[in-house]
Parts: structure tokens; sequence; C-alpha cells
């Protein structure tokens, strides 16, 4: 590239990340709010499940209201609202289309937080659905459902202004996220809380879209993500052209029927389960040539973990889908999931992939895409680490005892000369570590957040350069 | 592959595909079944236990407590006496949501009305849950019920024991008894005897 052509594309890509950052950055702080309200949630339903007697006088902050609270915040304020925010920078950049219609953005981002903050006021005072991932009342899912009509607008309108040429797989990923993810939101609300199907449909329903909002909603935009900054800031393409278009479409196809592993052994018949197990194993050809193509283009670039504060996150977000898949794959074959499933082995392996990949993923692209937005550098490298290590260490923790502790409960559950109430009794100690694990997340949401907010108060610092975590030659490629 | 509307038609073919088979068809063949079920009337009854499965919907009973019965060949869900046969779809049709779960912290349901048909059994137990069952991790759940004061030394029919020899009255002569929801929360688990109806379709081969 000429030095001519260099100044063109920066300078479009100043015009992109200008035109992004007002609704980029509302999204991100919403999600930032959301983020510590779910931690908030989810310490005091952990420290319930071994101290049941703590905060049990009112009714609002009884487990079974707290729980689903926790759960839907992370879902759909942080998450969601997290990865729409790099959603949409991403795919700005990857069209070379600057964003429009940054007004219904702001309104977008505003119907979700009054969606969220509705809907968790309606699960804490008594009006959950008790339909897992959907607790929000009714009223709330047509906030967030309202909330996507300008994103799909937006993307639709960056997608037919693209500039000629390639399409990158990471802005397959993106448009598909954003087509598929209402349609799953709406027919759940609808055949679920709108106008309810008969009883023994909602769970097959309910396991469809739960599963997908993971894997059709979440999982694409992280990997796009993935397959956007690793060649980004390593400075090099990725390793397979070929193997990305492998990986997209049998995620497409298999991801699509995974749900009905969530009810083996359970009221129906064999072929709605069995359709489930074949789907979960075929997994295991999207995840295997994800992890060859970024594992490839990694490749001789390991040592730049030790300075970029975002390639860290995102390469273990990445090294955690490998993981968590197999282990879902895996999971989904009878003889595993007769000791594994109603445990909390479960829940640790709902915490790898909604924790582990998809959360570290979005705080990686956020380490990336703040200063470029705002023109300013992360303040303190310190808070990075605290950030990174209390999230990293909590969550393999939380994963490691709770993944053994739930294989135990399942083996005691299995054998009837255990009486119930002694596995209770012995799968306290796996939970008082779960608190703990939860601290150390915590803590790293604390750290993150104060680095968040010192970063936006800050004066502009953009001449000493990019805040790296370790001594690099080659200081101003790798952020 | 550069063009979008090529792209776009496999994430539609992808989609649709597990939507027509994961959600449309579960949603027609149980919508037919569930219409084959003779016509209900709202009665007092009816109305109490719909009121309890929302109270059990409210408060979240589903994240510790499964309402299946695994078949028997799946686990030890017979010989810890939870049914006498697995639960199968049609066990299901008259419920207004599915309430199955995915997660036994404490034991399955199902079947909880046959193994504690006791109305005092549940209030005392949903009250100080380690007052019937010692070890239990279950949060007390105190608002289902209301403090009152007790007249002329008689406590209500429905007060709850609370002493350790089963006084009904502490020492400022208050007593503790089931609200509207607390009753109708009680109703609705005695009434689940999921496994009670014998169903050709939930036999199973002989194990032994």
């Amino acid at each position: 590239m000429t030095e001519e052509a260099k100044l063109r594309s920066r300078a479009e890509r100043a015009e992109i990340d200008a035109k992004a950052a007002g609704p980029v950055m509302q999204f991100f702080i919403s999600a930032l709010f959301w983020l510590l309200a779910g931690s908030a949630l989810a310490l005091i339903a952990s420290l319930k499940l071994h101290s049941p007697t703590f905060l049990a006088e009112q009714d609002w902050l009884t487990f079974g209201r707290v729980r689903p609270a926790h759960l839907n915040t992370m879902v759909y304020g942080w998450a969601t609202m997290a990865g729409i925010g790099v959603a949409l920078w991403m795919m700005s950049r990857l069209c070379r289309a600057p964003l429009r219609g940054v007004g219904w953005l702001h309104v977008s981002a505003l119907l979700l937080n009054i969606g969220n903050a509705w809907g968790t006021y309606g699960v804490l005072t008594g009006g959950s659905t008790s339909f897992e991932w959907l607790e929000y009342p009714r009223a709330a899912g047509l906030f967030l459902s309202a909330a996507f009509v300008p994103l799909i607008i937006v993307f639709a309108d960056m997608a037919r202004r693209r500039q000629a040429g390639h399409i990158y797989v990471s802005q397959w990923y993106l448009m598909a996220a954003i087509f598929w993810f209402p349609w799953l939101y709406l027919t759940a609300q609808a055949l679920m809380l709108w106008q309810p199907v008969a009883a023994p449909a909602q769970a097959p329903m309910n396991w469809w879209y739960a599963h997908n909002a993971l894997g059709l909603w979440f999982t694409p935009i992280c990997l796009a993500t993935a397959y956007y900054l690793i060649p980004k800031i390593l400075g090099k393409p990725i390793h397979s052209y070929y193997l990305s278009v492998i990986g997209f479409w049998s995620l497409a196809f298999f991801y699509a029927w995974n749900g009905m592993h969530h009810l083996i052994g359970g009221p129906y018949p064999a072929w709605l389960i069995s359709v489930s197990i074949v789907a979960s194993l075929m997994m295991l050809i999207p995840v295997v040539t994800v992890a060859v193509n970024h594992h490839f283009t990694m490749r001789g670039s390991f040592g730049a973990l030790r300075t970029s504060p975002t390639l860290r996150f995102v390469v273990f977000a990445a090294m955690s889908y490998t993981i968590v898949s197999v282990q879902g794959s895996l999971t989904a074959i009878r003889a595993v999931s007769r000791v594994t499933h109603f445990t909390h082995y479960t829940v640790a392996h709902a915490h790898m992939g909604m924790y582990a990949f998809v959360t570290m993923m979005l705080f990686g692209a956020m380490y990336y895409m703040m200063p470029r937005l705002i023109g300013k550098e992360w303040p303190s490298r310190w808070l990075i680490r605290i950030h990174f290590w209390g999230c990293a260490l909590g969550v393999l923790h939380y994963w490691i005892i709770l993944s053994i502790g739930g294989i135990k409960q399942g083996l005691w559950m299995l054998d009837p000369s255990v009486p119930f109430l002694d596995i209770v009794q012995r799968m306290l100690p796996y939970l008082e570590q779960r608190s703990w694990a939860g601290v150390a997340m915590t803590t790293g949401h604390i750290a993150f957040a104060i680095s968040f907010i010192w970063l936006l108060m800050s004066k502009s610092n953009q001449d000493t350069g990019p805040t790296l975590l370790g001594k690099t030659n080659n200081q101003k490629s790798i952020v | 592959m550069n063009h979008f509307r090529i792209i776009f038609l496999g994430f539609l073919a992808t989609f649709a595909s597990s939507w027509l088979g994961l959600v449309l068809l579960p949603s027609v063949h149980y919508g037919n079944e569930a219409a084959k079920l003779p016509p209900t009337t709202s009665t007092a009854e009816s109305d109490l236990l719909r009121r309890g499965e929302q109270v059990y919907s409210a408060n979240g009973c589903v994240y510790c407590h499964t309402q299946q019965v695994r078949p028997f060949a799946f686990g030890s869900d017979d010989e810890r006496n939870w049914g006498k046969r697995r639960t199968v779809a049609a066990d299901y049709l008259g419920d207004a949501k599915a309430l199955m779960g995915t997660m036994r912290t404490g034991p399955d349901l199902a079947n909880i009305g046959v193994r504690m048909p006791s109305t005092s059994w549940h209030y005392k137990h949903l009250f100080e849950p380690t007052s019937t069952s010692p070890g239990s991790i279950m949060p007390p759940h105190r608002f289902l019920f209301e403090r009152k004061p007790v007249f002329n030394g008689v406590p209500d029919a429905d007060a709850i024991s609370i002493g350790p020899n089963g006084e009904q009255v502490d020492a400022t002569g208050h007593q503790w008894v089931p609200t509207a929801d607390g009753r109708a929360l009680v109703a609705y688990l005695i009434s689940l005897q999921r496994s009670a109806v014998d169903r050709p379709e939930a036999s199973e081969a002989p194990q032994k």
C-alpha cells in the first residue's frame, strides 16, 4: 500500500469509528450497568445455595426469583447489549459503510434498557414465566422485540451499502445472527407467552430457543469477533478461507437442531431426542474447523498474548469455545447425560459457554474498540490485569469445581443407597467454592468498571501510545 | 461467495429446517393431542390448582425440582420411589405450562402428591424446610404465610405447628397461617400424581 492509500484508509476508518461512537458507547455503558447488576444477583443466588436462610424473609429475594433475574440481566442486558455494540461497529468497518440511522440505534438501546429493567422488576416481583432463558414477563418481551426492528434495518442498510468485493466470514456471521435472533425470540414469545401451545410442546420449544440463543445469536457474534480481531491484531490473514466456509455452514445447519439434548431421559419420543444428539455430535465439525483455523493463524504469534490485552481475552475466549463445544457434544451422548443431566455439571457447562467464551470475547472486543471510538487509551494496565485474571481464574475455578461436583452428584443420584438429603449435604463444599469463584469474577468486573469509567472521564492521552501489558518491540501494531 | 442474497437463502434454509422440526411439528402434534382431551369446566378446585401452578412458576421451584420421572433403565427414579412408571408427554397435556425442569438440587416432584399427601407436612416444610427434611438447603418460604393473633386461645384450623412439640401458638399469642398463595401451592403440589394413570406408551421392557 502506498503512503497515500494508507492515509486514505486511516481517514476512512476514523470516519467509520466516529459515526459508530455514539450509539456503540450507549450500548456499552448500558451493558456495563447490567453486568454489575447481574453480578450482584449472581452472588446473592450463589450464597443462598449454601446459606439458605440468607435474605430469605422477602419474597422478591427468594432463590427462585433471583436466579432467573441474574440469568436474564446477563443474557439480555449484558451480553446482548455488548454484543450489539460490537456487531454494529464491526459490520460498519467490514462493509466500509459509516453507520446511518444513529437516532434509531439510540431508540433501540433505550428499548432494550426499558425491557431489561421491566423484566427484572417483573421477575423479582413474582411475574417470572419459569421458562428458562425466557423468564421476563410478556410486556418486557415486547420492548426487547421492538428494539430489534431498527437493528435489522441498520444492518441491512450497511450490507446494501458495502463497498464491492469479497464478503468476509465475520460479515456472514453477523448478518446471520441479526436475522436468526429476532426469528427465534419472536417464535418463543408468540408460542409460549402470547398464545401458548400445548404444554408438552413448550419444553422442546424452550430448549430450541435457549440453545439457539447461545448458538445462533451470541456464538456467531463472538466468532465474528475472533475472525476479525485475531488477524487484525497480528497483522496477518486468516489461515484458511475454505475452513471458515465449512465452519460457518456446518454451524448454521447443525447448531439449530441441538436443543433437545436438554430433554434426554424426558417424556418425549426417542426420535426427537436422538435427532439432537446426532446434531450435537456433528457440532464437532464446525468447532474443529474454527479451532484449527484460529490456531494456525495464531501459530508463531503466541508471544503477542504477553502484551495485548485484547488478544489475551479473545484467545482465552476462542479456546474456551473449543473446550465448551467439545464438552457439549460429549455431554449429549446418552451414557454421559445419564450421569450429568439434572446436576451442577450443566450449570458449569453453561458458564463455560456464556462466560468463558461469550463474555470474555466481548471484553476483548471492548478493549480493542473503546480507544478507537473515543480517542483515549486505557488508563491502567493493573486494572486490566486484575480484570483478566479475576475473570479467567474465577471462571476456570467455577467450571472445574462444579464439573467435578456435578459428576459426583450425578453418580450419587444414580446410586439409590445414597439418601437424597446426603447428596444435598455432600454438595455443600462445591457450592461454597462456586461462591468464591463468583467473588473472583465480580472483582474482575469491578476492576473493568473502574477502568471503563476512568477512561470515559480522563483527558485525551492518545500520544502516550496504547496500554500494553508488557514490553514489545513493535508497540504501535499490537493493541 | 460474494452475494448476500444467496448466502441469505442459506441462513433461511438451515434455520427453517429446525423451526419446522423442533417447533412446528411438536406444536401441531401435541396441540392435536390436547384437543382430544375431554372438555374441562372451570371449578373452584381447578382454579385453585391453576393458581398453585402459577405460584410454583412465579417462585422458581423449577430451578431445583424436576417434574419428570426418567425411564427406569435410565437412573434410580424407581428405587427412589419418585413414581411407579416413567412420565410421558401425555401426562402434561392438561397443564398450562411445561414445568418439567432440568435440575435436581432437590428431589423430583412429578408424584409428590403420592409420596407426601399431607397438607400439614407441606405447610411445615415450606415454612421451615429443615423441620421436616434435616440438612435441606431449600430456602424457607415464610412469605407464603402470615402471622396472626390467636383469639380465645383456639388457633385456626390450618395454623402450622411451630413449636418443638407441635405447638401452633407462640409465646406472644400469635399463629402462622398459610396465605391464599400458600394454600394454592400446597393444593397444586398434592395434585401432582403424574404416574397415577397407566399409559401403554409408558411401559418399558422388563429389565431383569
